[in-house]
């Protein structure tokens, strides 16, 4: 009965996420029909052998903008949202979101510095951004966990307000380093705002075994996440090796934050958004909340930056922009909301 | 099952931060029996049950069950051995019953795995045994004082240990739940001959129910006994103070514990 439901859950977010993918292929300057976007995606798998009277231009369209961009923005909302949701269970906090924390600012500041140091040597640069990326991060979690430990006050709140102190301190030193930067180099640290306009094939390929490892890992480890949500000593008592777990998914969360970081800049309050709209319609067990998340996260960041780029056009909005409206009115409602029993 | 275990504690002494818990502690705890651990508050009652299930390491001393240390084994090895019932179990927002009562079952389920049909059939029957059974799938939270603990008492059994720990299990509850679950823990050891400790502060409900009682002041172990040794009036005024008087129950002549009248 329980695994019918979950099954139903699980097949509604694939099919609400394909749709959003086929909606987006076709929404922008050239309007593109679902009929169109099915042949040239056959014709585009080499195994088919199928030649299709759809124009050139369409199927470079599809294949070389939309698609890498609109799958890159979908790795990237799986990845944050993951992310979030493990910080959620890792600190027992719900407001724990890769941006809160310090995870997404550490990151870019890693990757910026690798890019200053490098220079614009592309193809280097995409395969080593993700992991200078994943110490920038790492680095920041840790000073923003050791400064929440530190200070006496246990509640949930110091975790946060250490997290938004060292992603803001952070994220001076990344605009201080761009805006000290050559002029040349500048562009191409553009991105870090939070962007998918310089999505491509490259960069999908080079993240996609990141964030199958990662996420293969931290499924492994769901059940324990609801065990460590009753406290550290109930856990330990039944079992757990509370501490090495919890090393162990910071790492990886803050891995899936690096990764996404890595490839489309900061991109806030997804990781926030997407587990807690899974609490609010399917409850708490991260069983299913976790991949449940991870689906959630990919069709609102691809929605998100489908709006960025087509509501002003043809100007476009950084999907950063888009994700804070929706994702900032959603904090303020979660703090107030949740007054009582944040401040434990 | 075969639940034949003994508990013995050597010289244990340790700390929580850089107070000293627990000083040069020695207990031997006779399999298939009820003890009850009695104090004033903060004289180191949760210290001990949680120096022996292995949430604060001792610095010195041993403890064994059967012939085995348990200074060097894993906190997964204790929990399949030492079953705790905390003093104030988290109330998981969300879970049901049934959730919780197999989170029992982590020690023999591996990180990746999920509980399979002999867990839940395990959890079910610890639910029957403190019978919650027919609260196995309501969300914890729905669930009366009693009802709950009884609840946390199932997970504690679901680890299929033969030694059960419990601080405080019947505080905050009205008195007919406190005999409820004292009923509970008295058939566990006479009908599944569990091994158990638990600290109460009841004086009279741990003398009615408990085989052993031992008392425990300011980290130090000062008597241990059968009920009718250790409720005795001027050993009992001693640790917890003179204003109380010891009479005797004309039922049965049990001797009971009661503050003394008001001048």
């Amino acid at each position: 009965m329980q695994n019918l439901k979950l099954y139903k859950i699980y097949s509604l977010l694939i099919v609400i996420l394909l749709i959003t993918i086929v909606l987006s292929i076709g929404i922008g300057s050239v309007i593109i029909y679902p009929q169109d976007i099915f042949l040239a995606l056959i014709t585009l798998i080499p195994i088919f052998d199928y030649q299709s009277d759809i124009s050139e231009s369409l199927i470079v369209i599809i294949n070389q903008i939309r698609l890498p961009r609109i799958l890159l923005a979908g790795i990237v909302g799986f990845s944050i949202a993951l992310s979030g949701a493990t910080f959620q269970a890792i600190f027992k906090n719900p407001l724990a979101d890769p941006y809160l924390i310090g995870a997404a600012s550490g990151s870019a500041l890693g990757a910026t510095i690798v890019l200053m140091i490098l220079g614009p040597v592309i193809l280097i640069q995409i395969s080593i951004l993700p992991l200078a990326s994943f110490l920038g991060g790492i680095i920041a979690v840790g000073i923003t966990v050791m400064i929440s430990f530190s200070s006496r006050s246990m509640s949930s709140n110091t975790l946060i307000l250490s997290g938004i102190a060292v992603g803001a301190l952070a994220n001076a030193v990344t605009s201080l380093i761009i805006i000290s930067s050559d002029p040349d180099v500048r562009p191409l640290l553009s991105w870090l705002l939070g962007s998918f306009n310089t999505a491509n094939w490259d960069k999908v390929l080079i993240i996609i075994p990141y964030v199958l490892v990662s996420t293969i890992l931290l499924f492994r480890y769901r059940r324990i996440m609801n065990i460590i949500q009753s406290s550290d000593s109930e856990a330990q008592l039944v079992g757990v090796e509370v501490n090495k777990t919890k090393y162990i998914l910071i790492v990886i969360s803050t891995l899936l934050t690096a990764i996404a970081v890595s490839v489309s800049g900061i991109i806030g309050f997804v990781g926030l958004v997407a587990p807690h709209a899974v609490r609010l319609l399917w409850g708490y067990d991260y069983k299913y909340l976790i991949p449940c998340s991870a689906l959630l996260g990919s069709i609102i960041l691809i929605l998100a930056d489908t709006i960025g780029r087509t509501i002003l056009y043809p100007q476009e909005l950084p999907v950063g922009v888009i994700t804070a409206f929706i994702g900032a009115p959603f904090f303020i409602f979660l703090i107030i909301k949740g007054r009582s029993s944040f401040n434990g | 099952m075969d639940n034949k275990c003994i508990l013995k504690i050597n010289n244990v002494t340790s700390f929580l931060g850089n107070n000293k818990v627990l000083n040069n502690v020695s207990l031997d705890i006779k399999p298939g029996t009820l003890n009850g651990l009695i104090g004033v508050n903060g004289s180191g009652k949760t210290s001990l049950i949680n120096t022996i299930n292995g949430l604060i390491k001792p610095i010195q001393g041993s403890m064994n069950i059967d012939d085995l240390s348990l200074n060097y084994i894993s906190d997964k090895d204790i929990s399949k051995l030492i079953a705790t019932v905390p003093q104030n179990p988290t109330n998981m927002f969300g879970f049901s019953c049934l959730d919780v009562v197999l989170m029992g079952r982590n020690p023999y389920i591996p990180t990746g795995g999920w509980p399979n049909s002999s867990d839940i059939d395990i959890a079910y029957k610890s639910m029957k045994s403190t019978g919650v059974d027919q609260f196995a799938k309501r969300t914890l939270n729905t669930l009366s004082g009693g009802e709950m603990q009884r609840v946390f008492i199932a997970k504690g059994l679901a680890q299929g240990t033969g030694i059960l720990l419990l601080d405080e299990p019947i505080a905050n509850l009205d008195i007919s739940y406190q005999i409820q679950i004292m009923d509970i823990l008295l058939s566990l050891v006479n009908e599944r001959n569990f091994t158990i400790i638990t600290s109460l502060h009841d004086i009279n409900l741990a003398s009615l129910y408990c085989d052993n009682l031992i008392v425990i002041d300011k980290g130090s172990i000062v008597k241990t006994g059968p009920p009718v040794a250790i409720i005795e009036k001027d050993f009992i005024q001693s640790i917890f103070g003179n204003r109380l008087n010891v009479i005797q129950n004309p039922e049965d002549n049990r001797s009971i514990i009661i503050p003394k009248s008001i001048n």
